[in-house]
């Protein structure tokens, strides 16, 4: 009896420790977070040439992917996207939408002397 | 009370890994870069800067300017402006020389920042030609361009018959009617420059 009482004891205080054990471990795994941070410095980088401010608010898509193209490395690929917030439309996609890597976003409040925010959505990642 | 005292063990065992484990989980935190901000406040002071050449309005260019940090800060969560002073909002229209310039210091949370947004224009070469068809005449204007983001990527006039192209480096060709006594040029970023044809030209 008493060799059953211990043993009852023992699997009782091993199991709690197993549960708190395996949840602990569990919360101590980080989550997997595709992320690649260079796209806000990219677009800052890039809108400091107003550059890429001319493409997009004359609509011009061809010259917007010329305009990322030129300061990407060639494995690299990204996503482009230009939205009016005012009507929630896009008004340039450009890029792989299939890249799964952060995305972030940067608003623009105007040009040519005029007050129009257009919403810049950029992510970069390597392909495959 | 063998096994209590082996499982007790084991317990505390697992306890210590648990608390390395736990120890070791690496938090990953996401900066905001100061190149987004310095991109957006450099593209407020541009668009200050064409509203200030069009309208050579102090006043209005002013509350232009802090319409432009409300609508970026209202849009860009994590872009805000604690305060910012205009250090120069000047425009000079001169005898062969054009000048416009806005200076915005912008302070921010990581530091401040001095934007400069200018488009300079001055006349290098003046001749008079005569179309022999038409019998009119014609400056052919070298000009030199600088702005703050080195050489013009275009420059247009919103003159109907100043025709403006583009020579080498940083100097451009306008041919324009002598009936013209100053001559208007604008920038691929919309900023206007006017200069004043020069006497004799």
């Amino acid at each position: 009896m008493n060799f059953t009482l211990d043993s009852c004891i023992a699997t009782l205080i091993l199991a709690i420790t197993l549960v708190y054990f395996t949840f602990s471990c569990l919360s101590a795994i980080p989550r997997c977070q595709h992320h690649y941070d260079d796209s806000y410095t990219i677009i800052g980088r890039l809108l400091r040439y107003y550059d890429l401010q001319y493409a997009v608010y004359t609509n011009n898509s061809k010259l917007v992917e010329a305009i990322i193209n030129s300061i990407t490395f060639y494995e690299h690929s990204y996503y482009l996207a230009v939205i009016d917030p005012a009507t929630n439309s896009t008004l340039i996609e450009v890029g792989s939408s299939e890249l799964k890597s952060y995305c972030i976003s940067v608003t623009l409040p105007g040009w040519n002397g005029t007050i129009s925010p257009k919403t810049i959505m950029f992510r970069i990642g390597v392909r495959g | 009370m063998n096994y209590t005292l082996i499982a007790i063990s084991i317990s505390l065992i697992l306890l210590a890994i648990s608390y390395a484990i736990s120890q070791s989980y690496i938090t990953v935190v996401y900066e905001r870069p100061k190149e987004v901000d310095v991109g957006i406040c450099d593209t407020i002071t541009t668009n200050v800067a064409v509203y200030w050449s069009r309208t050579l309005n102090r006043r209005a260019s002013e509350d232009f300017l802090r319409q432009n940090i409300e609508v970026a800060e209202e849009y860009n969560k994590g872009f805000r402006v604690l305060g910012y002073e205009i250090v120069a909002m000047s425009s000079y229209t001169l005898s062969g020389m054009g000048y416009v310039e806005v200076n915005v210091v912008y302070n921010m949370s990581w530091g401040q920042h001095n934007s400069r947004c200018y488009f300079y224009v001055r006349v290098v070469n003046l001749t008079t030609i005569l179309d022999p068809v038409t019998g009119l005449g014609y400056y052919n204007i070298t000009i030199e361009c600088l702005t703050d983001r080195e050489r013009p990527l275009l420059i247009t006039s919103p003159q109907e018959e100043v025709k403006v192209s583009y020579a080498i480096s940083n100097l451009w060709i306008i041919i324009a009617p002598t009936s013209y006594s100053s001559i208007v040029l604008e920038d691929w970023r919309g900023i206007r420059v006017e200069f004043r044809v020069p006497r004799g030209g």
